[in-house]
């Protein structure tokens, strides 16, 4: 029927027709992967993250994770409420609480911007007029400056017993934080990046100890789940002997890879946040605390 | 007519100008030549240029915000070594940072996309 050229002319574009029908369907199918996956859903991701740690930890209730790695590791914890009958943080929520009351530049003091302090729960937020992430921190130099006072530096002790004084007031509340609009989406979804980008020498994310190997050793100590990273803060860490703010934890854990760490309260970090606060949304607030 | 009259004396005239640039330029390339080549043995100089180079890759690291620890250390001491007049230690100190930014910002090309396949999906 064919001659040998002929047949051969016919199984090259055969063969060519092929290999470009296949070519095509594995670009369609990245693209809806690609796609489905650079469209943020901030529900689908904290509903993800759940599953995948309900999996991981079939013996911890996504709750119990807002004490970190106390929900898994019972020697740990077993230390952890012991140091929490005489809980080394009470001096700073003390010290916090007298700073709340005590007049700022036009007389005034936090308490006209926060009320009582139970505050927590309503930071962090996406300010649409400002077009950026406001967290309590932001929020409590604002009001300093609505006030006539001058801004407190953000790694410095006075704003860390504020904070530990306003998260004391706020135990028990709800982690509620909401992503309403495109501003909001964007800056959900550069903490999300932030989160599982891999920098430093190291070349680590932090997706790389807190979702991968989490529930994983690193020497001595367990890696905890991402669920419940931010309901704690400030936190009494034994190895700063000091209450500190989440934000100077998240440049430890930067510089620990390898990494220049950001300054405290930068849009990429604020950024972070409020996407680690989106998935613990549905935990109670319980700072300040203790860590390791 | 007044063209030809005006001939005889705008023929030379060219010529000298056209030799005259001629030589200023070719004075001027071998002075570049000889510039380089002075540069090319002057350490200091060498010296000035790596530091160059590696702060223009760190602010780019910096930039796409992938800044590794010890890149600005390097520059530091490689800044420390250049003012002391170690230019060998200069040049080293910087040629290991320009090494380490570029990992940076190769490390920060990639993640533009992988960052997107580290997040547990629903099934």
């Amino acid at each position: 029927m064919f001659n040998g050229k002929e047949f051969t002319t016919i199984r090259r574009s055969a063969i060519a027709a092929m290999l470009l029908a296949l070519s095509s369907y594995s670009l369609l199918g990245y693209m809806a992967i690609f796609s489905h996956q650079a469209v943020a859903d901030p529900e689908a991701d904290r509903q993800a993250m759940r599953t995948f740690y309900q999996k991981r930890f079939p013996d911890v209730a996504p709750e119990a994770h807002k004490d970190g790695v106390y929900a898994f590791d019972e020697n740990a914890r077993e230390q952890w409420l012991e140091l929490e009958d005489f809980p080394p943080y009470e001096i700073a929520i003390d010290e916090g609480q007298e700073l709340f009351a005590t007049p700022l530049a036009d007389g005034g003091n936090y308490s006209d911007c926060f009320g009582d302090g139970a505050v927590k729960n309503r930071f962090p937020y996406f300010d649409e007029q400002q077009g950026e992430v406001i967290t309590l921190e932001l929020a409590i130099n604002t009001c300093r400056d609505q006030h006539g006072d001058q801004p407190l530096p953000y790694n410095g002790a006075e704003i860390t017993r504020l904070t530990a004084y306003i998260a004391f007031q706020s135990r028990g509340q709800t982690i509620a934080v909401a992503v309403a609009n495109e501003g909001a989406l964007a800056a959900y979804n550069d903490g999300k990046r932030f989160y599982a980008s891999r920098r430093g020498q190291l070349n680590f994310a932090c997706t790389s100890c807190h979702v991968q190997l989490a529930g994983n050793r690193l020497r001595a100590e367990y890696l905890s789940a991402s669920l419940g990273h931010v309901s704690h803060w400030p936190a009494y860490r034994l190895k700063w002997q000091d209450v500190g703010s989440l934000h100077q934890r998240f440049a430890r854990c930067i510089k620990q890879v390898g990494a220049e760490p950001f300054p405290p309260q930068s849009k990429e970090y604020r950024n972070l946040e409020y996407f680690l606060t989106y998935i613990s949304n549905g935990l109670p607030l319980n700072g300040p605390s203790i860590r390791k | 007519m007044k063209i030809l009259n005006i001939f005889p004396i705008t023929v030379p005239l060219l010529a000298v100008l056209l030799l005259a640039a001629c030589t200023d330029q070719s004075q001027e390339q071998s002075q570049e030549q000889s510039n380089e080549q002075s540069a090319a043995e002057d350490p200091a100089l060498l010296a000035r240029e790596a530091l160059d180079q590696a702060q223009a890759q760190y602010d780019a690291s910096r930039q796409a915000g992938h800044v590794w620890a010890r890149t600005p250390v390097l520059l530091k001491s490689a800044t420390e070594a250049l003012a002391a007049g170690d230019f060998s230690g200069a040049i080293s100190a910087a040629d290991q940072a320009t090494r380490l930014a570029d990992a940076s910002l190769t490390q920060a090309q990639a993640e533009q996309t992988a960052w997107l396949h580290r997040f547990p999906k629903m099934p």
